[in-house]
């Protein structure tokens, strides 16, 4: 735990973690643009449709990868929000909020997708059953943590108040998860199982989808990064080495 | 039922969403740049009146 501790603290200088992020960045998002391209041609143009559902199936390349993302960054955002709140770490508090609009958009993608690829499956754009339903209730949370972080006008104690709805809100993950076992919905129960080995999708569409998941991941780590180090360098933009990263080495002399 | 559409709106989607999400922080620091150079200026004017 103190060796945890000391690597993450080691990130606490705002300094050390914006050099860190603009190393990193570039290649998260060339690993995210390269599997997600490998992954969506395998599962536009090379994999097959589906023997039921037809064409519309090929949605599910986004629409699967942007609901585990959804539930994923969710999930992160409330860690860090729990290290903002518990070691009152800058940095962390910073990464739960530019966790939050990037979660947000993955959920506003799932339920859309979602809602088109159910109109051909189902009949309908939208049905109120549990998986649907508590995945816009995701939606509203990521607005309410959103929404509280902008009302504060003092960031930090805004960043906290909204880690606190954030890790209130982590009850609704499970409710998600488990949705399509504990009532009887609309929308298909789990067919892929990575961890179990008991998936009952065939090859040709499950690699795929494990490569737009990964490629998703990657994006994330990217975007998150992106967006920390521009929150970072607008908190401490009065002080010597956020003016660097803004003007270079013939910044403005106020 | 013609699939298509759905597909390609889904995609479209997702397609707009990356393209937010990958502007969004790069606009932040360059607002950010913009406001700040304005401000230095702004004060530099005013100590030479």
């Amino acid at each position: 735990m103190n060796a945890f501790l000391t690597w993450l603290t080691s990130f606490g200088s705002p300094e050390k973690f914006h050099r860190v992020a603009l190393r990193f960045e570039p290649w998260l998002l060339g690993l995210a643009v390269a599997t997600g391209v490998v992954g969506l041609y395998l599962g536009l143009v090379k994999g097959p449709a589906d023997y039921l559902q037809g064409e519309s199936a090929r949605i599910m390349y986004i629409h699967i990868p942007a609901a585990w993302m959804s539930l994923f960054i969710y999930g992160f955002m409330a860690f860090a929000g729990f290290c903002a709140l518990v070691w009152r770490f800058k940095v962390a508090e910073l990464m739960a909020m530019a966790a939050a609009p990037i979660g947000a958009g993955f959920t506003a993608v799932t339920l859309i997708t979602g809602s088109l690829w159910g109109r051909p499956t189902w009949g309908t754009y939208w049905v109120w059953d549990a998986r649907l339903t508590s995945e816009l209730v995701l939606l509203f949370l990521y607005f309410g943590v959103i929404g509280l972080y902008n009302a504060i006008e003092d960031p930090r104690k805004g960043a906290r108040a909204a880690s606190l709805l954030a890790l209130i809100g982590l009850v609704n993950l499970p409710i998600i998860h488990f949705s399509v076992n504990w009532w009887n919905t609309l929308h298909q129960g789990n067919s892929i199982n990575l961890f179990a080995g008991k998936s009952s999708i065939h090859p040709s569409m499950l690699w795929p989808l494990i490569l737009m998941a990964f490629a998703t991941k990657f994006w994330f780590g990217a975007s998150l990064l992106a967006r920390t180090r521009a929150a970072l360098v607008e908190f401490e933009s009065g002080k010597e080495w956020a003016q660097a990263v803004l003007f270079g080495p013939r910044r403005p002399q106020a | 039922m013609n699939h298509t559409p759905f597909i390609v709106a889904s995609y479209a989607v997702f397609a707009a969403f990356l393209i937010w999400d990958f502007v969004s922080p790069r606009l932040a620091l360059r607002r950010l740049k913009h406001e700040l150079g304005a401000r230095a200026a702004r004060v530099e004017r005013r100590k030479n009146r």
